[in-house]
């Protein structure tokens, strides 16, 4: 009877842990198959649309759909090529881009130094002001924005698109600020000593130290500005001026007989391949600005 | 500049180097100031002056005092634009986060491959809205679009997606919820910073996994959850790309958001006074939500801790 | 000319050069529209290549799918006869041309030549417009109404709501019944003729739908048309107008109304011959259902002929649209196609040889019968057999001519107000939608409108600017 009283809680034991740990796996199976599941649903619409690209009109209309394109249909991206000037779109796309980015980091990080390190008397009520600008949806400011660059003759135009980057922007005024806090004040009190004066330590101290900071707000501006559809729609009305977003929207609907699909998912493809290749080759920096500031940009 | 800020010592005595600090300051932060002044509070002041005048791009605006508001409070597609976008909001904001929370929940139980997963999930969320919105378009298409053939596989007749009044603002949200992974790296690092001794005084005290998720993780978690549900409400109530790519606010004002009702004001009626009226409104809007954020907000402790340190 | 067609999917024609940017750059910002005389050594007689004009002018035009061809040959051949004038043409989405133009007249920057239908109302009466009557008073062509179809200086000065000539008249646009050879032969149903009345149509339509859902007898195109087709085929009434000079006609609640509801009532909901809203909407092709096979019968403008049906798989015809009454036919040029310049232009006269040049040569007017986009309204041309029978065109292609040339005025059956698109939009598709739906009797459709309509028309008599 002891013995059977002894052993009872240990075999129960046991069977818990092996039921406990069958119990695990069965979790653990459980969960490879939501996610795998998951990643097939969030990928399938960007299959639909590469294989789309590939197929003839003929069978992208197709009832049932056909599901691979074959044999590929290559040339549908020359004959986009032809009928629609994807890389004069692309290449104005990336001008304003890089210009954005541009004067995006100068101006965001020379703020955000100021804002970090410089002492200043009303220096911390000026950076809440900024930082409620974060809340405030940009549509608001769209038509009186709109009403003083078309009195300063700027419609279609690029400046209303580039210009406002060089003066800063409070959410990456406010991520890279976060970023100078951590770097250690000693190295400034050293380079102080050698005589160096703020415009150094922040060019020559902080700004390399920020490296990854700085690389989160080059890419965020890129995605932003190459994604942005308002304010190229608002402000471009030649065409030869056009962003991809905007200009994607020319191949949205042939009306005269049916919509060249095949055509509409090759724009879509290029149009979106930077993003896609910046994601891959900087996923890192993307995700830790995000983390670093916990806003959704 | 640089000179002047590089030189060691001054001849001029006032200028001691608190008051260098404070001009370099000032200096610094001057181009985000002008900026702030130019396109923030210079805009805002001039569209609540607009909002008050019958103005049509050409021409001068013509006072009209609060006409224009009271137009639109007597417009019903107005209050239709609201009650779309905030439908809207309401149904997607705590969809993906419930969505992203329950992925990011699965994925911290240190599976293999987390990394890719949250690739792939993360993806959709970097792509452009006008590619999306076509895409999606495309997916929907009633006749030929993907979706649909999926279900009549199954022996299904799919819906009209974006043709029929009753379904088309739900087709949008569920289009939304592709991009729900933005959220993923916040909960990841969320739940990493919460501490494990508390699950293993939780563990200890007999709780199951469930116990551990409702007494342990949310809690710690809430107040990131609480500030990212305002905040993204703030963000959703300016829909405006997908319907106007997808359903151009119709059928019968189903998809009609708020800022796509502007936009048609300001641009295609050129109804600017209305139009920065709707501006303000939202404005205000905004301005009540974010005394809240600021009320939850991390951005505020941050705030707060660099003061105090 | 509606705003569904023409909507936020146009697919895309090259557009031409930079460069009036520099010239635009420039300009000052549009305040009183200047006066401008034509150049006092000008004969009366000249022909375009008599201003020895140098420069260039911008053309904005709205994407008309394979028509935008015919407006690079017009530049072509206007540049080849006018040695140094050089246009450039900016093909623009339907929905964004008009929103780009008020932008850049505000903006003091406008196109220096605008092709358009209704939608430049409003900058006609902010004065945004060159006054051409000086121009047509000293042209010999211009001047003579008897070289046009159209009644070139009534029609306009209705068009447009103003006293002076604010538009050249390049051509017409008038309603037209389509029809699938095929269907029809395979129902052994007999062809539509010009003298059909909507009942007959009725009758077709009906025993050309089948039960399945799969074929439907007929389908009306856009709403803004066939409402205004509908009314003027029962009685010749401005009933929209600009609102200022016409407020007590903005009256839905009449016969008349009613009548142009039941049509829709009758062949949506009664017969389940034509396709719900829901039904239409599920086709992506701008001609829905008819244009993939679909339909039978298709009540449309005589633009989609050359625009969207030159190609289309299957064999089709054309007539004049059915007869609201049995007795009665009405004008049917009903609206016409122009364009006009702007104040701000700099080179006002090469401007005003372009459009001449489109709307009173022989060569620019056979360029418009051959993009086939609008009906040329210069007689000779317009009567010749390359405009009436071009080698893609079916039989009846001469029917847009004909309806073009039935006597009478030329009708305004648009609200013709500052906001256009407006009133269509929020008020009168979403109501005729509802009708189809079977959720709104005809009736309660007019007392909806009307309910709608009077306070909005009453808003927009104050908005609009007098009439200069």
């Amino acid at each position: 009877m002891a013995g059977i009283t002894s052993t009872a809680p240990l075999t129960q034991a046991s069977s818990l842990r092996r039921n406990r740990r069958w119990q695990s796996r069965l979790v653990r199976l459980a969960s490879y198959a939501v996610l795998i599941a998951g990643c097939i649903v969030f990928l399938i619409p960007l299959f639909w649309q590469v294989t789309t690209s590939l197929k003839t009109i003929q069978d992208a209309m197709r009832w049932p759909p056909v599901w691979l394109p074959l044999p590929p249909q290559w040339q549908n991206y020359s004959e986009l090529f032809k009928r629609f000037p994807f890389w004069v779109y692309a290449g104005n796309s990336a001008f304003i881009s890089a210009m954005v980015i541009l004067g995006t980091l100068v101006s965001s990080s020379l703020a955000a130094y100021g804002f970090a390190r410089l002492r200043m008397p009303g220096r911390d009520a000026i950076f809440v002001l900024l930082l409620a600008t974060l809340m405030l949806p940009g549509v608001v400011l769209v038509i009186p924005q709109f009403v003083m660059f078309q009195r300063l003759q700027w419609v279609n135009t690029y400046n209303p698109l580039i210009i406002p980057a060089f003066f800063g922007s409070p959410f990456f005024i406010f991520l890279l600020r976060q970023f100078f806090l951590t770097i250690p004040r000693e190295l400034e009190d050293a380079a102080r000593m050698d005589g160096a004066g703020y415009l150094r330590i922040w060019g020559q101290i902080m700004l390399p130290l920020a490296g990854p900071a700085l690389i989160a707000v080059a890419i965020y501006s890129f995605v932003g500005t190459w994604n942005d559809f308002l304010g190229p729609l608002i402000y471009l009305s030649d065409r030869e001026k056009y962003t991809v977003a905007v200009a994607l929207r020319y191949l949205a609907g042939g009306m005269r007989s049916r919509p060249e699909y095949h055509l509409l998912m090759a724009a879509a493809t290029l149009s979106i391949l930077p993003c896609i290749l910046l994601f891959f080759a900087a996923q890192r920096w993307f995700i830790q600005g995000q983390v670093f500031t916990g806003v959704k940009g | 500049m640089q000179t002047s800020l590089n030189e060691p010592t001054t001849r001029k005595p006032w200028l001691t180097l608190r008051r260098r600090e404070a001009i370099a300051c000032a200096l610094f932060i001057a181009p985000a100031v002008i900026g702030f002044v130019l396109f923030w509070v210079t805009p805002l002041a001039v569209s609540a002056y607009i909002s008050l005048t019958d103005y049509a791009l050409a021409g001068t605006p013509r006072f009209v005092g609060l006409e224009n508001y009271q137009r639109l409070f007597a417009d019903r597609l107005f209050w239709q634009a609201v009650r779309v976008t905030l439908t809207y909001a309401l149904i997607v904001v705590p969809m993906w986060i419930i969505s992203s929370l329950t992925l990011a929940l699965i994925m911290n139980q240190k599976l293999r491959g987390v990394a890719a997963f949250r690739t792939v999930y993360y993806l959709p969320a970097v792509l452009s809205g006008v590619a999306t919105a076509m895409l999606w378009a495309w997916l929907f298409n009633y006749r030929s679009g993907l979706l649909n053939g999926l279900l009549s596989s199954l022996g299904l007749q799919g819906p009209n997606w974006l043709g029929d009044k009753n379904i088309a603002l739900f087709s949008i949200i569920l289009m939304s919820l592709w991009t729900m992974g933005w959220y993923l790296p916040i909960w990841l690092s969320g739940l990493q910073g919460i501490p494990t001794e508390l699950y293993e005084a939780a563990e200890m005290d007999g709780a199951n996994a469930w116990q551990r998720l409702f007494n342990v993780t949310l809690p710690m978690l809430s107040p990131v959850i609480l500030y990212n549900l305002v905040i993204n409400i703030i963000f959703a109530t300016q829909l405006f790309t997908e319907p106007m790519m997808m359903t151009g606010g119709g059928p019968q004002f189903a998809t009609l958001s708020y800022v796509l009702y502007l936009y048609d004001n300001a641009f295609s009626y050129l109804k600017m006074g209305q139009a920065t009226a709707m501006a303000w409104l939202l404005f205000l809007f905004t301005l009540a939500l974010s005394a809240l954020v600021f009320k939850l907000s991390p951005l505020w402790v941050y705030v707060e801790s660099e003061r105090r340190g | 000319m509606n705003r569904s067609k023409l909507s936020r999917r146009d697919f895309l024609k090259i557009g031409a050069a930079a460069g009036a940017m520099t010239l635009a750059g420039c300009a000052a910002p549009a305040a009183a529209p200047q006066q401008p005389a034509p150049a006092a050594g000008t004969e009366a007689t000249t022909g375009p290549a008599a201003v020895p004009a140098a420069g260039e002018i911008e053309y904005f035009t709205y994407d008309l799918g394979p028509a935008n061809q015919s407006r690079e040959e017009m530049r072509d051949a206007f540049q080849a006869a006018n040695p140094g004038a050089k246009v450039k043409v900016t093909v623009l989405p339907y929905d964004e041309m008009w929103q780009k133009v008020a932008a850049l007249m505000a903006a003091g920057q406008p196109p220096d030549v605008m092709y358009g239908d209704f939608s430049l109302v409003r900058n006609a009466l902010e004065g945004q417009l060159l006054d051409l009557t000086d121009y047509m008073k000293a042209d010999p062509v211009l001047s003579d109404p008897n070289q046009f179809t159209v009644n070139m200086q009534d029609d306009i000065q209705a068009k447009y709501g103003t006293s002076k000539i604010v538009a050249l008249i390049m051509g017409t646009w008038v309603p037209i019944l389509y029809y699938n050879k095929d269907m029809f032969d395979a129902a052994g149903v007999a062809y539509p003729t010009e003298d059909w009345t909507w009942e007959d149509a009725r009758e077709a339509a009906r025993k050309l739908t089948k039960d399945d859902r799969s074929q439907f007898g007929m389908q009306l195109g856009t709403t803004f048309d066939n409402v205004g087709w509908m009314w003027w085929g029962q009685k010749p009434d401005n009933f929209w107008a600009i609102p200022q000079a016409f407020p007590e006609t903005c009256n839905f609640n009449n016969p008349t109304g009613i009548g142009v509801m039941q049509v829709y009532y009758d062949l949506t909901h009664v017969d389940k011959s034509a396709p719900t809203p829901d039904e239409a909407s599920g086709y992506s092709n701008y001609a829905g259902p008819f244009g993939a096979g679909k339909a039978a019968m298709y009540s449309g403008g005589d633009w989609d002929a050359g625009w969207s049906f030159r190609e289309l798989p299957f064999k089709w015809d054309m007539t004049l649209t059915p007869k609201m009454r049995k007795d009665y036919r009405p004008a049917l040029n009903t609206m016409v196609a122009t364009n006009t310049i702007a104040s701000a232009t700099k080179n006002p006269d090469i401007a005003w040889n372009f459009i001449r040049f489109i709307t009173a040569t022989e060569e620019g007017q056979k360029l418009v019968g051959k993009g086939a986009y609008e009906t040329p309204v210069l007689k000779g041309v317009a009567e010749s057999d390359e405009v009436l029978k071009p080698e893609w065109a079916p039989a009846g292609y001469g029917a847009r001519v004909k309806a073009a040339s039935l006597p009478g005025p030329m009708f305004t059956p648009y609200p013709l107000n500052i906001n256009l698109w407006e009133f269509p939009s929020k008020f009168l598709d979403p109501t005729v939608d509802n009708v189809r739906r079977g959720e709104m009797t005809p009736e309660q459709a007019v007392e909806y409108l009307d309910k709608e309509g009077k306070p909005y028309f009453e808003q927009q008599r104050k908005d609009t600017p007098p009439i200069p």
